[in-house]
């Protein structure tokens, strides 16, 4: 019984078959709203002042954060989710498999982190040029 | 005996082959975006994906995008609207959607691509 799994685990794969399919349905909303504010919104261009101008603004900013840090998790789940189940249908060795299974939760353990340090701990660097300009006239307008 | 390609097959085949090629798009994306912790690496970044092949490239990513997403759709038919009955039309209207949303979607990406000024 259950030579097909490792150890024979009671594991069916039914849930990771389910957030497969939940994941999807997140997925399809969050990316249509990826694609279209970043890329076919405006010229569709992509600059360092257009990706600021939309992670700093005082009331949508913080709200795409929050859309974009769902559509890294969700994305990363669903992709390496699904990359598993791929492995699962060509990998028969019990011992593989659990290499390759740490591999990929690594993975998306380093990608999560890497994403999400990029979107939350996003900050204009002071030294940026309407920065520089704003300070000038604020010290114009002290003298 | 001869091989014959089954409409599901083909359908199965696709939607694995565009879900790996997302997968790798998503890796070197999110490490990629990382660069926007410093403005001026990132934005020389940015000026090289401007360049004709990686807008191909992004269509590459589109196309991939919008059929596994629309064949996910399907899927949830099958799995869970009794689409199993008319699985092979749904196919067909995703193989139909698919182009005219890509060929849509494609259009701003080239246009920038073929119109020189972009």
């Amino acid at each position: 019984m259950n030579g097909y799994k490792y150890g024979g685990s009671k594991n069916t794969g039914s849930v990771g078959w389910l957030l497969q399919r939940i994941t999807a349905v997140l997925l399809l909303l969050l990316l249509l709203a990826h694609f279209v504010v970043i890329h076919y919104s405006g010229t569709g261009d992509v600059t360092f002042d257009i990706v600021k101008s939309r992670l700093m603004h005082p009331v949508w900013g913080p709200v795409w954060r929050t859309i974009t840090l769902l559509l890294l998790a969700t994305a990363l789940f669903h992709g390496l989710n699904g990359v598993w189940g791929v492995l699962l249908d060509y990998i028969r060795s019990g011992a593989l498999r659990i290499w390759l299974f740490s591999l990929i939760v690594t993975i998306g353990l380093v990608l999560v982190t890497l994403g999400g340090i990029t979107i939350l701990s996003f900050r204009p660097p002071p030294d940026t040029a309407m920065n520089a300009e704003t300070e000038v006239v604020d010290e114009g307008g002290g003298q | 005996m001869r091989f014959h390609w089954y409409t599901g097959q083909v359908a199965w085949v696709l939607h694995r082959v565009s879900g790996l090629a997302i997968v790798l798009y998503l890796v070197l994306h999110v490490w990629s975006i990382s660069r926007l912790s410093d403005p001026a690496t990132f934005d020389a970044e940015m000026e090289l994906y401007a360049k004709p092949l990686f807008k191909f490239g992004e269509v590459a990513v589109l196309a991939a995008c919008v059929f596994h997403a629309l064949n996910g759709i399907r899927i949830l038919l099958v799995d869970f609207a009794g689409g199993a009955r008319y699985h092979k039309p749904l196919f067909y209207a995703v193989l139909a959607l698919s182009v005219v949303v890509i060929a849509a979607g494609a259009y701003p990406i080239l246009k920038h691509v073929f119109g020189g000024g972009g």
